[in-house]
């Protein structure tokens, strides 16, 4: 096993977030898992055509639990106090009006931002999507803005973060690959639309945050590894402490 | 008119443009006076009229409001206002509104002086799209100190940018800097930290000897300006938000940590991971073009602090930085932009828009540098057509949230009411009113703003002792009596056997209690959405003793 898979190895199982997975569902546990090493072996070592094919049924199986496993929330329907606000905000408008040849033509802008079923699902599409593209999400349990009525829960040791930003740049320029772009944007859309309603979260998004911070890991140690060799070794087992007890940290975290 | 550059002419537009959106319905959005305001425009009133304080105190280094102390270069630069335009909203609220449109100016410099883009026309964009930007909006609107502070600070920033190609200029740029800490609370943290991070990063450059002495003269004259500040160190004036620090959930979270590790490790985690969790909030995308501030008198009705298409250029131009963060103008930037956060993020708020309102110049930098590299990819075909209509749209949601929704849904949270209140009061010389504090921000001060109230005669009204311990008593009390008022709890026990007006809200005084101890109402103030903001109800000890067979002691009386 190279050096470079240990990590993303040590990536992929050193976050709370799989394990919940695991324990609810096995078999999601492992189509997450695959689709995961998958994906890394696609970026990484341009693995051959089959296995671009393989990754895209695995994704698109993930992709389909995400949307099944996700309470459906309408992107229209509004509740009782939704539409208590509605009709307030419906009253808070000025006419909005034009005069053309002595005509008054009024526009009904209240209604198009305020009554229109198009424009309140748009901005749902788009709390949803903020929700879903935030790494505070990810590393954070959306501490400290988070979401009313959501049991956040931790998923990645926070610590990874830098690792993930890192990692993301690290990756911009292959972007292009057709299978990273994939496993960004196409859980984004799917959720934008079907919401954050789900007990294990956008998993979806997994094998992205993990090829990512994995990645991110991977060139911070390379960095590392040009040191010194009597520096070498303190700070790599500092850093190693260091994750050690952010972990028990996130775990204690999540138990109490 | 041949010489006249076509980007002078859109900058012209854009501070037609500021002018419009900082200045327009100044008096009356946001609808009311909110406490803050009340208290700067009022003390500003009383050293125009006294050339003391609310307490009487003579022009104080830090001034004593509500408690807690306020740098204090916005109330005195409103003293001039006041002399010519009078004590009302407009008046407290305009020099936020002129260092908004100064801003505009100082952004679109920066952006060309900078020289990290591309297109001509970005820093006319730049600066078009920090005029529009909702928090540049918001704040240049809010008559107390923050954006003062933010322009003073950013032109500070500015010129010691310059400073690093112009030696000259660093002094006049540290000396802002300097002034900046008499802005905000904010700054009092962050200029220094900036000028010790400017100092590491750029020592260099500094130190050399062509620009050596402007640096240490310049160190000097900031040093000169901190003296004022120097003869209360040593009180809790100069540290009065220490108790924002969130010391309580650190040690909670610790709790949590102790069944696995020991005491000695629990505490730093804990804080590790609070303070970066609200450090990073910061530059969270859901935070900064999604979500309004938490707090409903700092937030937009349903708008964030940036539009939210500006999430595209925004990460675009945080690529560029860090791809190009060893170019001395994008660490400057990246500087900037990993310090403005600090202040705030040590404080316990999730996203304080407003202590975090420095950040707001490196991040529309940020946007900009981003903006500039993707109009350089597209034909002016495509980008002008696609950023007008992007930027149509984002004036029409500002409208939205702004002029339609906040004067109405965050009437209450601004101070509406007070002003009617005082009409009120006005209309009745004669009464007697008791204000029931229990649930609103205090109202003498904006009882005292609004009623014009003579500074010399509240300052003699007051505790005479708080004057004496100025710096140095920090206890505050809500509790006021002056002219025919009074601000405090209702005592249900007494009041009522008392001849007067009872002041509140819906909960304060029910119809239930009116009923039961003979109280008829004389007014009602509702706000914009129809909820009753104030009600007043006349007492009638003479019908309650009567009706309890002068039981009651006070009934002697």
């Amino acid at each position: 096993m190279s050096q470079n898979f240990f990590i993303f190895v040590f990536v992929l199982l050193s976050n709370l977030w799989v394990w919940k997975i695991f324990g609810q569902n096995l078999l999601l546990g492992l189509l997450l898992v695959s689709a995961s090493v998958l994906l890394y072996r696609l970026i990484i070592h341009k693995g051959a055509e089959a296995l671009r094919y393989i990754f895209l049924v695995l994704f698109a199986l993930l992709l389909f639990s995400q949307w099944q496993t996700t309470q459906p929330s309408s992107l229209t329907l509004l509740d009782n106090d939704q539409k208590r606000v509605q009709q307030m905000r419906l009253n808070e408008y000025p006419p909005i009006g034009i005069s053309i040849a002595g005509k008054k033509l009024w526009i009904p802008l209240a209604h198009w931002f305020e009554g229109r079923r198009e424009t309140i699902a748009a901005f749902r599409i788009k709390k949803n999507f903020s929700e879903a593209i935030d790494p505070m999400l990810y590393f954070f349990a959306n501490h400290p803005r988070e979401r009313v009525g959501v049991e956040e829960f931790e998923k990645f040791p926070y610590i990874l973060l830098p690792f993930f930003i890192f990692g993301i740049f690290s990756l911009s320029k292959k972007f292009r690959n057709k299978s990273l772009a994939l496993s960004l944007l196409a859980p984004l859309v799917l959720i934008s639309f079907i919401g954050n309603k789900n007990p294990l979260g956008p998993f979806s998004l997994f094998p992205f945050l993990a090829v990512a911070t994995a990645t991110g890991i991977t060139k911070a140690y390379k960095k590392i590894a040009l040191m010194p060799k009597n520096k070498f070794k303190p700070v790599l087992l500092a850093l190693f402490a260091l994750f050690a007890l952010v972990f028990l940290q996130v775990i204690s975290y999540a138990k109490y | 008119m041949r010489n006249i550059k076509p980007e002078l002419i859109a900058l012209t537009i854009i501070l037609f443009l500021g002018s419009y959106l900082y200045f327009s319905k100044l008096d009356s959005i946001p609808s009311g006076l909110y406490v803050d305001e009340a208290v700067t425009g009022y003390n500003a009133y009383s050293l125009l009229k006294t050339g003391k304080d609310e307490y009487g105190k003579a022009y104080p280094v830090a001034l004593r409001f509500l408690g807690s102390y306020s740098p204090p270069l916005y109330t005195y630069l409103s003293i001039p206002i006041m002399a010519i335009n009078g004590l009302n909203i407009f008046s407290t609220r305009v020099l936020s509104s002129i260092s908004g449109l100064l801003s505009i100016l100082l952004v679109f410099h920066f952006l060309k002086a900078l020289k990290i883009t591309k297109s001509r026309w970005t820093p006319v964009l730049g600066a078009l799209l920090f005029a529009i930007s909702p928090w540049t909006v918001f704040y240049s609107r809010v008559g107390y100190e923050l954006y003062l502070a933010f322009f003073i600070f950013a032109l500070g920033v500015f010129f010691v940018w310059q400073g690093l190609k112009k030696q000259k200029l660093l002094i006049p740029g540290l000396a802002l800097l300097s002034l900046s800490t008499y802005g905000a609370h904010t700054e009092q943290i962050l200029a220094p930290v900036f000028i010790v991070g400017v100092t590491i990063l750029f020592r260099k450059e500094l130190l050399a000897k062509k620009s050596k002495k402007y640096f240490l003269a310049g160190l000097f004259i900031a040093g000169l300006i901190q003296l004022p500040y120097l003869t209360i160190i040593s009180t809790p004036a100069l540290f009065s938000k220490t108790s924002l620090f969130y010391k309580g959930v650190v040690f909670t979270q610790a709790e949590k940590i102790t069944h696995f590790l020991p005491t000695f490790i629990t505490f730093p985690l804990s804080f590790l991971r609070e303070f970066l969790s609200q450090y990073l909030t910061y530059f969270s995308p859901r935070s900064l073009f999604f979500l309004p501030d938490p707090d409903p008198q700092r937030g937009l009705p349903e708008l964030s602090v940036f539009y939210s298409w500006m999430i595209i250029p925004y990460f675009v131009g945080v690529y560029l930085l860090l791809k190009g963060r060893k170019k001395r103008s994008l660490k400057f930037i990246l500087l900037l932009c990993l310090l403005a956060p600090l202040p705030a993020a040590l404080a316990g708020d999730p996203f304080s828009t407003q202590r975090a309102l420095p950040l707001l110049l490196p991040l529309i930098i940020v946007i900009a540098l981003g903006t500039d590299r993707i109009i350089a990819k597209l034909k002016t075909k495509i980008w002008l057509p696609a950023l007008a209509i992007l930027i149509s749209f984002s004036l029409l949601l500002l409208w939205r949230s702004y002029f339609v929704f906040l004067p109405n849904e965050r009437a209450k949270a601004w101070g509406y009411g007070f002003r009617q209140l005082a009409e009120e009061i006005k209309k009745r010389p004669s009464d007697k009113f008791l204000i029931d504090q229990s649930r609103i921000k205090p109202a003498y001060i904006e009882l005292t703003f609004f009623l014009k109230y003579p500074p010399e005669k509240f300052q003699k009204e007051l505790d005479q002792t708080i004057k004496e311990n100025y710096y140095t008593n920090t206890s505050f009390s809500e509790n006021y009596s002056f002219g025919n008022i009074e601000t405090r709890n209702i005592n249900w026990e007494e009041d009522i056997y008392k001849e007067q007006i009872l002041v509140g809200d819906e909960l304060a005084i029910s119809e239930g209690q009116a009923k039961e101890h003979f109280l008829t109402k004389v007014f009602e103030i509702r706000d914009p959405v129809d909820t009753i903001v104030f009600q007043g109800y006349k007492t009638d000890p003479k019908e309650k003793c009567a009706k309890t067979l002068n039981l009651n002691p006070l009934c002697a009386n």
